[in-house]
């Protein structure tokens, strides 16, 4: 007689094997394919005009899209600013991408209110990744493939599945083993234009830093970038969309380099 | 994890390629679920052809905060329990007095190619009512938690843990029978 443990326990383990026919695979997978392809002429037909609120309407994809905007716009002024600026910008990118450590603070939410996120980001010079979000901490080893990324629960030190939206902002701020700005603007719609550089009023900052702004086409998306003069290195990103009074602040620092067991998970894991 | 992460935001991005990682990665896992609760593969097949379907649609729209195979697998569940009340319907006005098992007759356009012990599963998954089946796969197979299915089927937990209990305590007669026999 088995136990209703025991019947659980069968039930639990099954193997129950199946397989597929492959040509049937193929009809349905082709079928998929051109749903999605259908799907996709529908939604950018419909919904040209509100595409961002489609991508803002899903709060993880928010914190992406916000970066996908501010960094497309970034390339933006490469391309349309005055002359000028265009050197300094291409500079400033070309300068990120060399840095072998930084430390990013991103504060995202909405004027006024009491919510926001708050995400941390450290990068070494080997480029692996330390990151922050709420409850856990995220290691990464963005030189290799696929499943390297680690997420811990702060707190016990143990591994958790999920964390909220760092390990997907890490994958798109950082592919092929290298930080770079250029990565994101793959996703993003064309049409950003109208790009203009700002004359910063003459202070004691503005003789330190450079001072960049761009504004979507065709909504008043806005975007601040300061960069360091001498350095043209990036120090802080500010985007803001006057719209729903969303804002996504980025700041950069170089200024401290992170001992290599920072970055080693088990090393958290046994403190 | 991780690789679903990557693998919905690509799809979300418009990817080809993403779709047909995600068909492949969890179409087995979608189709046997969907046999064990329908046991007919007939319809287990129109079941996660319209997820999937419904799926590739949902770039735009899809909002996903839980991991990927649970979303699945939880549209194959409710898909199922509506094409289960659909075959009640048709049984009470009596069009269709036909019994709903896996069968080994080849069909020509078959999909699902049904290992001998799904077969013997489904049949004997079968025999129990449907909600007591559909909570013991769940959580058994599909590693739901009593909660989740209670939220996924807008009933009460314990409403949950009852059907599970009555499932189990069927289950094991009918295989303590089958030893028996």
């Amino acid at each position: 007689m088995r136990s209703t443990e025991d019947i659980e326990k069968i039930v639990r383990n099954l193997d129950l094997g199946i397989e597929t026919n492959a040509r049937t695979d193929q009809v349905v997978l082709n079928e998929l394919l051109e749903a999605q392809k259908k799907s996709e002429k529908q939604d950018s037909a419909s919904t040209l005009p509100n595409i961002r609120r489609f991508i803002m309407k899903n709060s993880i994809t928010k914190l992406a899209a916000a970066a996908v905007v501010l960094i497309a716009v970034l390339i933006g002024i490469g391309h349309f600013g005055n002359s000028n600026s265009s050197v300094v910008w291409a500079e400033v990118a070309e300068q990120f991408e060399s840095v072998p450590f930084f430390h990013l603070t991103m504060y995202m939410g909405y004027d006024g209110s009491g919510e926001n996120k708050k995400i941390e980001i450290w990068k070494s010079k080997d480029s692996r990744v330390r990151a922050r979000e709420g409850d856990t901490v995220i290691f990464a080893d963005l030189t290799k493939k696929e499943n390297n990324i680690l997420i811990y629960d702060r707190s016990t030190k143990t591994m958790v599945d999920n964390a909220e939206d760092a390990p997907r902002f890490l994958m798109m701020l950082c592919q092929d083993g290298q930080f770079s700005i250029k990565t994101l603007t793959a996703s993003f719609p064309p049409g950003v234009k109208g790009i203009t550089s700002v004359e910063a009023a003459a202070t004691a900052a503005s003789k330190e830093t450079v001072l960049f702004e761009a504004k979507h086409e065709t909504t008043p998306e806005r975007l601040t970038i300061w960069a360091l003069r001498r350095s043209k290195l990036p120090i802080r990103l500010c985007y803001h969309d006057p719209r729903e009074s969303e804002y996504g602040d980025f700041f950069f620092d170089y200024s401290e380099r992170k001992d290599p067991s920072f970055f080693d998970p088990d090393a958290f894991a046994n403190e | 994890m991780l690789e679903d992460h990557v693998l919905i935001w690509k799809f979300k991005g418009g990817s080809r390629e993403a779709l047909c990682g995600i068909y492949q990665k969890y179409k087995k896992d979608l189709l046997r679920l969907a046999t064990v609760l329908l046991n007919n593969t007939g319809d287990a097949e129109d079941v996660v052809h319209d997820v999937f379907l419904s799926f590739a649609q949902s770039a735009e729209a899809l909002k996903l905060h839980g991991n990927l195979k649970s979303y699945l697998l939880t549209c194959i569940a409710n898909r199922a329990r509506n094409m289960n009340r659909v075959r009640q319907n048709r049984r009470t006005v009596g069009l269709d007095e036909t019994e709903q098992i896996v069968s080994d007759a080849k069909r020509p356009d078959e999909w699902i190619l049904c290992s001998e012990e799904l077969r013997r599963w489904s049949n004997i998954l079968a025999r129990l009512p449907f909600e007591q089946r559909e909570v013991i796969v769940l959580h058994l197979r599909a590693g739901m938690k009593f909660r989740q299915i209670a939220k996924m089927q807008g009933i009460s937990v314990n409403t949950v843990k009852g059907r599970y209990r009555y499932g189990l305590d069927k289950l094991r007669s009918i295989l303590n029978g089958e030893v028996e026999k």
